[in-house]
């Protein structure tokens, strides 16, 4: 079944938006430049915008289709639409703008007042909660509609980085327990990258690509956007240990162990299992064999599994269990003789690795 | 006390007034609220004309509209020949009449009044309201209504005090029949075409402004009220 099956084009003055695409991962985020088109495309799904030719399907269900003239309004699409500025309703609390589009039968208000930490709040009024608890309840309430698809448009874009990546860890568990499809705009690829199982990209109205994030890197259209925002390694580990002697946070991904600064989590990391630690592919430096009497506290090997050149520089997407670009020149890509199928070593330090970093957050905004 | 001695015909002419003020501002209400939505919200051939169909009786002189009502509804006027010939219902010279100008009259102000209220709320949490669940009945009474609600309210008071003062158009069509269509500004009238009658007239001026002034403050009072609250 798929999530979602769209085929439209929407015209307006100054822009066409023409979309082709076929989604069926449970989390795709939609990444893209201001004004290509991704609220747009969120907007014919949700009946907000009426394109002028194709279909859309939702869940196996056909919500538009212009020949047929058929076009369900958007009470009738049961799509949970979170958007940018939140928009909770002003003269409501935060208790009324949970349950305005609960159905009666369906109690789980207080569930997902708990799980998104927003049930101190809930008598509220929305003039007195900050844009972090806006979002969250905004997030709630779509939940709470009892959608069939849950979309968001650039929902941490007015968020700091620590409050959008706190936002972003409550919503991990929230996608698996109600197993709700998402779309998630943002134009912040680590954001996506910790949320997401594919990426859509669009660019100047049109699909650029589609597909998990080292498979995009390929596709040249695809990679350029991506490029623009900066690309990035985004990589799930275990927690293991803290090293207070070494100063050394100990993380795992089946047998290869990483390490990285113990102050990077603050106090938090022992409420965490699991963590995504972020690391520029410039960051990481690539040897053909281990190198001992250096500075550099991880070393990993990996196969090359993909070389994609570019202009003056060449990618290797790395497979060490998990896939990690590293950017070398083209002189080095020669020198080293380096080849998809070749056996490598990662090396990146520890202090290059950057965190979900909980505890730096400010504890009054968050509840 | 001088000052304070109504006549039974001036208690009459407070007591008409508020009749046909609070019946006008009523029956206004819900169809400039439909108007005013129509206008704010909506795009169609044709809107600017209803837009300054609405708005010509605040430009025209009362008295035209007094003689266009007559023209319509007069027993001689294509609707009220009609209804005379076949309901044996009479408009013009009766209370109905001076109900009707009324209404004529204060309508552009509601409806501008509630225009302005309407897009003044912002037409996104209305989408968001769309998109959880709500159809468009739901959403105009539960987001639409309730942010518009303090424009709303100023309208209905506006309407209010707007047909407490009506004159020309009333006088018209509704004429200036004591008990049936004589309300206070036309009692006012009548005194002071009367020699002697300088205190009546006075009298019921105070009463005129003392209730226009009760309107609006309340109105102020109230609708300020209200925006805190929201």
């Amino acid at each position: 079944m798929s999530v979602l099956k769209a085929n439209f084009l929407l015209s307006r003055p100054g822009f066409t938006l023409d979309i082709q695409c076929e989604i069926e991962t449970q989390v795709t985020g939609i990444f893209g430049p201001s004004g290509a088109g991704k609220t747009s495309f969120l907007h014919v799904l949700a009946g907000l915008e009426t394109p002028d030719h194709g279909s859309v399907f939702i869940q196996d269900h056909e919500v538009f289709n212009a020949s047929k003239k058929l076009n369900l309004p958007p009470e009738k699409r049961k799509i949970g639409y979170v958007f940018q500025e939140g928009r909770l309703f002003p003269h409501l609390n935060v208790a009324q703008n949970l349950k305005y589009g609960l159905k009666q039968h369906l109690n789980l208000s207080k569930e997902v007042a708990d799980l998104l930490k927003i049930s101190d709040i809930i008598s509220k009024k929305v003039s007195q909660i900050s844009g972090g608890q806006a979002q969250r309840v905004a997030i709630g309430r779509a939940l709470l509609s009892s959608p069939d698809i849950l979309v968001l448009d650039e929902p941490f874009s007015a968020l700091d980085k620590n409050l959008r990546q706190h936002i972003i860890s409550l919503l991990k568990p929230l996608i698996k327990k109600f197993n709700i499809p998402m779309l998630v705009i943002s134009h912040d690829l680590s954001d996506l990258l910790m949320l997401s199982d594919q990426l859509m990209i669009i660019h100047d109205g049109k699909c650029a690509g589609q597909g998990s994030y080292y498979d995009l890197i390929g596709q040249k259209e695809a990679f350029v956007e991506m490029s623009k925002s900066g690309l990035i390694n985004s990589i799930e580990l275990k927690v293991d240990y803290i090293d207070k002697e070494k100063g050394l946070l100990m993380l795992s991904h089946d047998d290869c162990q990483i390490c990285a600064e113990s102050r990077l989590n603050g106090n938090s990391f022992f409420d965490e299992k699991q963590v995504t630690i972020f690391l520029r592919p410039e960051d990481v430096t690539l040897a053909l064999h281990r190198i001992e009497d250096i500075s550099i506290q991880n070393q990993i090997e990996g196969k090359i599994e993909k070389l994609i050149t570019t202009d003056n520089k060449v990618l290797c997407v790395i497979d060490h269990g998990f896939k990690l670009i590293a950017e070398v020149t083209l002189a080095t890509k020669q020198k080293m003789k380096l080849e998809e199928g070749a056996k490598i070593w990662s090396l990146f330090k520890a202090a290059a690795i950057k965190m979900n970093s909980r505890g730096a957050v400010n504890s009054s905004e968050l509840y | 006390m001088e000052l304070f001695d109504f006549t039974y015909k001036e208690l009459q002419a407070i007591g008409l007034s508020i009749q046909v003020a609070t019946i006008c501002a009523v029956v206004s209400l819900p169809i400039a609220v439909g108007v005013g939505w129509l206008l704010a919200r909506k795009s169609f051939r044709g809107k600017w004309f209803l837009d300054g169909f609405v708005q010509l009786p605040l430009v025209l002189p009362p008295v035209t509209i007094g003689y266009v009502l007559l023209v319509v509804f007069g027993v001689r006027g294509f609707i009220g020949k009609f209804l005379m010939e076949h309901f044996d219902i009479r408009i013009s010279f009766t209370f109905w009449a001076a109900v009707l100008a009324s209404i004529i009259v204060s309508f552009p102000l509601v409806v501008r009044a509630i225009k302005v209220a309407i897009e003044m709320v912002d037409i996104e949490l209305e989408s968001a309201a769309r998109t959880l669940g709500a159809g468009p009945w739901k959403t105009f009474f539960t987001i639409t209504v309730p942010l518009a609600f303090p424009g709303i309210f100023s309208g209905f008071i506006l309407s209010f005090a707007r047909c407490l003062g009506e004159f020309g158009a009333t006088i018209t069509f509704a004429g200036n029949i004591i008990g049936q269509t004589q309300t206070l500004p036309l009692a006012i009238y009548s005194a002071m075409e009367v020699p002697g009658g300088e205190m009546i007239a006075f009298r019921l001026a105070m009463v005129s402004i003392i209730l226009s002034f009760m309107a609006m403050v309340g109105s102020e009072y109230l609708n300020r009220k209200l925006v805190k609250k929201s």
